[in-house]
């Protein structure tokens, strides 16, 4: 299986397979860009650190057989309670961790990683109310009192009026 | 499908049949349609007026005709590419059919800022932000009788943080009832006056401005003016330190001292006898109480406990003629300096102890006698005015007790003389012929209650329960409820016979505020929860168990009914519906939330069976919405040990989320349902642009209307602006899943209401108690009865 080397934004390499790197758009487009010849190849995806890097890899050998996702129906609900149980477990991380994921998947255009991160952030925000929200991601509250009264009664439209 | 003789009006004619059969308000879309239909309709004339005599009726693809100035042209192709081959001269006719065309949505009318293209528009009214429709289940539930006050006050002792979801829908139903009473008095409208002299200088609050078409379940309780905080907290004062207030006084500013009366009572706590004003008019004076209240009872200036409670029957003083109750006398008193009204409420001389009949004055006049129309018309406001009852020597002692009945029909005749609009409980108006009108006598039948068992006092109300006397209001008179009073006919007249007393506070007289407000004082908690904290609401009074009775169906009027009333999206609205009303409310009456079988005796133990489509998710009930959501939970197994959640998402030090790009916040808040964004919306400024950038998505727009008054002084509603904002809907829960929950066996096991009685002895039968009942051997068969192990 032919291989090919990432390097990080740190400087790091890691070897992986062609076939498992191309989940990433990005990387794909960098191997089937016409200025990419080098018998010893490396692409250097942006903003992905050493820590992240292997996880990413991680995550791409596992669902390196899934068929391609079906492309976004705007009308389609989206739903978030089918992450695999898998992935579930790939993503009991902390926060910082998840969140460079989030970037990572972003950057390398990976749209399965993209989507169950994405998801699972989602999940942590649904069902709670705006002071748990801001609990759990430690968002602080920039509005005023008076705002905060007001954004509780006023619609969007009035609101921005007001603003 | 319909069509019309222009075939170019066809089309447009059967989209807008398709969209009818569609809508459950088929006339919603009806003025936006018509006036398309007329644009088009001008289109078309305009364009056949372009036609060439040959291009009129020609549409053949393949017309070899040769052009010829204003007889033909040459044929062309769509310039969208649709297919369709034309005359050219029918360019703008064909424009008005053409697939591709862009034109604005049907709903644009209503707020649809949406352009797209005209194949298009079926598959976009589905989830066009404008076509959103109102839910109007209903449900409907019994007030709590009178047997199960005592094991709903228990089940209602912890109810600041609702998790049981038929106690949260319980509590969010008896909120909206109790904001829906709107109590307004005459000192009301006299405050509301000059509020508005004085309010115009104070901060304008637009909201009060627009009225919405719909009313929102969470937009209600926190449209609260800076004058209605205000009266909250000068009520709830008053309430506070009402514990031997004697009577309320308030002046043209709005000041109420509370404590002891000025210029009535003595040193020695003897009370003067302060001579009344006399009415201006007589027919003040021949208004004697009205119902069944009226009832001259002595007063005991030294049991400042009667200030509040109201124990002492009228026709019961015979038998209790020592018993010395709160009566207060509500007189009028005009300050003809400056023409406002005050109202004073005193303790009168209790010197009269016996039964007191009501004089000829007393007798209510007839609203119809045509002399009344010539009374001169008093000046407004007018504080609730009692006649003179000091007519004849004979003091005419007027409880202080806000029975809905009596003070309705007073006020319905002070109303008839002076046509004035002094008095409406809402849904209890009387009307004009009520017999009740012509009455000559009447007798105090109310029943002395006093010995009803009073729980402890922390806010110093004295007894009152507010939200029955609330719930009072509404069922009245009905046969199943707890009327305030029971209303017989004998010898014609129509006698009411009280069956309990009851009281308000008259601090809701004294100020400007409405029971309703008051009520839902709890749920401006967010907005002002000084006013309201503890909240004295918090007690259910309705029945936790749903009824569905048809519409069809003939309810018990004192069976309260409560509509969903909350706005969707189309294509929200079957998710919502099944969900909420079909599986979750159909599912609180011990299906899905089961409670302890000794939840009667006050144990508060309940138990959710079944799970949203994942182990773990569970619904919730956001009070500040009024609505119910899916909370996602931890997908592993409950005995996961805790340290491995400390490391998990579920806390953070620092703000990762507000950090990420505004693309990628928009694509994880594409993930949420209404209900998440409506909360994500109030975290901060980012989330709100985040979730406002999803509005026409995701959002719906509302219209607000707003009241005006024409040049020709008529009223008319008009579309003062539209809003946007999230519904409440969650994701669509397709299918119900077992909880992982133990038994309930194993709760009652450790309930501690479960008072398990082990006997030791045998317990005898009745043939075997006797002990002339013997063995064949001549024992006694209580001897032969072996011990229950």
């Amino acid at each position: 299986m032919p291989t090919i080397k990432l390097q990080s934004s740190d400087g790091e390499m890691f070897e992986v397979d062609v076939e498992i790197a191309k989940q990433s758009v990005t990387i794909k487009t960098m191997l089937e860009g016409k200025w990419y010849t080098g018998v010893d190849r490396w692409v250097t995806p942006p903003n992905v650190s050493s820590l992240i890097c292997p996880q990413v890899i991680q995550w791409c050998t596992h669902h390196k057989d899934d068929p391609p996702p079906p492309e976004d129906d705007e009308n389609k609900e989206k739903r978030t309670d089918d992450i695999p149980v898998w992935d579930q477990e790939f993503l009991k991380v902390d926060q910082g961790t998840l969140f460079e994921l989030i970037l990572a998947a972003n950057y390398l255009d990976i749209k399965g990683l993209l989507d169950v991160t994405c998801k699972t952030v989602a999940n942590m925000i649904k069902g709670k109310t705006p002071e748990e929200i801001r609990k759990t991601f430690n968002i602080k509250n920039d509005f005023t009192e008076e705002e905060e009264a007001q954004v509780k009664q006023v619609p969007f439209t009035l609101w921005h009026k007001k603003k | 499908m319909a069509y019309i003789d222009f075939k170019p009006c066809g089309v447009v004619h059967k989209v807008c049949v398709q969209n009818k059969i569609r809508s459950n308000d088929p006339f919603s879309f009806l003025p936006q349609c018509l006036h398309s239909v007329f644009e088009l309709s001008d289109s078309l004339i305009f364009a056949m007026e372009e036609l060439h005599i040959h291009c009129l009726k020609c549409v053949n693809r393949r017309c070899m005709i040769r052009p010829e100035p204003n007889v033909s042209c040459d044929l062309m192709g769509c310039p969208l590419v649709c297919g369709a081959v034309f005359h050219s001269c029918k360019l703008n006719e064909h424009r008005l059919l053409c697939p591709y065309e862009r034109v604005p949505c049907l709903n644009c009318g209503f707020g649809c800022p949406f352009n797209l293209a005209r194949v298009k528009m079926a598959q976009h009214l589905e989830t066009c932000p404008a076509s959103i429709v109102c839910c109007t289940m209903e449900w409907n539930r019994w007030p709590v009788s009178y047997a199960d006050r005592k094991s709903y006050d228990n089940l209602s002792k912890e109810v600041c943080d609702v998790e049981q979801l038929d106690m949260a829908l319980a509590l969010q139903d008896q909120r909206m009832l109790l904001e829906s009473l709107k109590v307004v008095t005459t000192v009301t409208k006299a405050l509301e006056e000059q509020n508005q002299d004085s309010s115009s200088r104070q901060e304008s609050n637009p909201e009060n401005e627009f009225i919405e078409m719909d009313e929102e379940p969470y937009g209600g309780p926190y449209t609260t003016s800076v004058e209605n905080r205000r009266s909250f907290a000068v009520t709830l004062d008053v309430l506070r330190s009402a514990k031997n207030i004697d009577f309320i006084v308030e002046n043209t500013n709005g000041e109420e001292q509370n404590g002891g009366c000025s210029g009535v009572r003595n040193g020695d706590g003897e009370f003067s006898n302060e001579t009344t004003k006399e009415s201006d008019t007589d027919s003040d004076s021949d208004l004697g109480a009205v119902g069944g209240a009226d009832c001259p009872f002595p007063v005991d200036p030294e049991d400042e406990r009667d200030d509040w409670l109201e124990n002492s029957g009228c026709g019961d003083s015979s038998e209790e003629e020592g018993e010395m109750n709160g009566g207060i006398e509500l007189s009028e008193l005009h300050n003809e300096g400056d023409g406002v009204s005050q109202v004073r409420l005193e303790r009168v001389n209790g010197s009269s102890n016996a039964r007191q009949v009501l004089s000829d004055h007393s007798i209510p006049v007839l609203a119809q006698e045509p002399e009344m129309a010539h009374l001169p018309q008093l000046p407004l406001p007018l504080p609730i005015p009692v006649p003179n009852l000091m007519h004849n020597n004979v003091l005419h002692h007027l409880p202080f007790r806000i029975e809905d009945r009596w003070l309705e029909r007073k006020l319905e005749n002070l109303q008839a003389l002076r046509g004035m609009n002094l008095f409406t409980i809402k849904g209890r108006r009387t009307l004009f012929s009520d017999p009740y009108l012509f009455k000559a006598k009447m007798e105090d039948k109310a029943v002395d209650t006093s010995d009803l068992e009073v729980a402890d006092d922390l806010m110093g109300l004295h007894g009152i329960d507010l939200i029955t006397a609330a719930l009072l209001f509404c069922l009245g008179d009905s046969p199943g409820g707890r009327g305030i009073s029971d209303c017989r006919f004998v010898d014609g007249y129509r006698i009411d016979f009280g069956t309990q007393t009851f009281s308000l506070p008259s601090a809701i007289l004294a100020t400007s505020t409405m029971v309703g407000d008051i009520a839902s004082a709890s749920a401006c908690d967010h907005a002002s929860p000084q006013l309201s904290n503890p909240s004295p609401f918090h007690t259910l009074r309705l029945d936790l168990v749903l009824e569905c009775v048809a519409r069809y169906q003939t309810k018990q009027r004192s069976m309260f009914t409560f509509v969903c009333g909350q706005l969707f999206r189309r294509d929200e609205f079957s998710s919502h519906f099944k969900n909420v009303h079909g599986d979750i409310h159909a599912g609180l009456n011990g299906w899905m939330e089961q409670r302890c079988p000794l939840a009667y005796y006050g144990c508060t133990y309940s138990q959710r069976r079944f799970c949203p489509s994942v182990q773990g998710f569970r619904v919730i009930h956001d009070r500040h919405l009024g609505s119910f959501g899916v909370q996602p939970g931890l997908a592993a197994c409950p005995n996961e040990p805790l340290s491995r959640t400390d490391t998990c998402q579920f806390r953070s030090h620092c703000d990762h989320l507000s950090d990420l790009p505004f693309e990628l916040l928009q694509y994880i808040a594409s993930f949420l349902d209404g209900f998440s964004l409506c909360q994500l919306s109030i975290v901060s400024r980012t989330m709100r642009d985040v979730c406002a950038s999803l509005l026409q998505s995701r959002g719906m727009v509302v219209l607000l209307w707003e009241k005006t008054k024409q040049v020709d002084g008529t009223s008319s509603w008009q579309i003062q602006d539209k809003v946007w904002r999230f519904s409440t809907a969650f994701d669509t829960v397709n299918e119900w899943k077992f909880a992982n929950i133990s038994s309930m066996a194993d709760h009652l096991k450790m309930c501690t209401f479960n008072t398990i009685t082990r006997r030791e002895e045998a317990v005898p039968l009745p043939c075997m108690s006797f002990t002339r009942e013997l063995t064949k051997e001549g024992r006694s068969l209580r001897s032969v009865l072996k011990p229950v192990i």
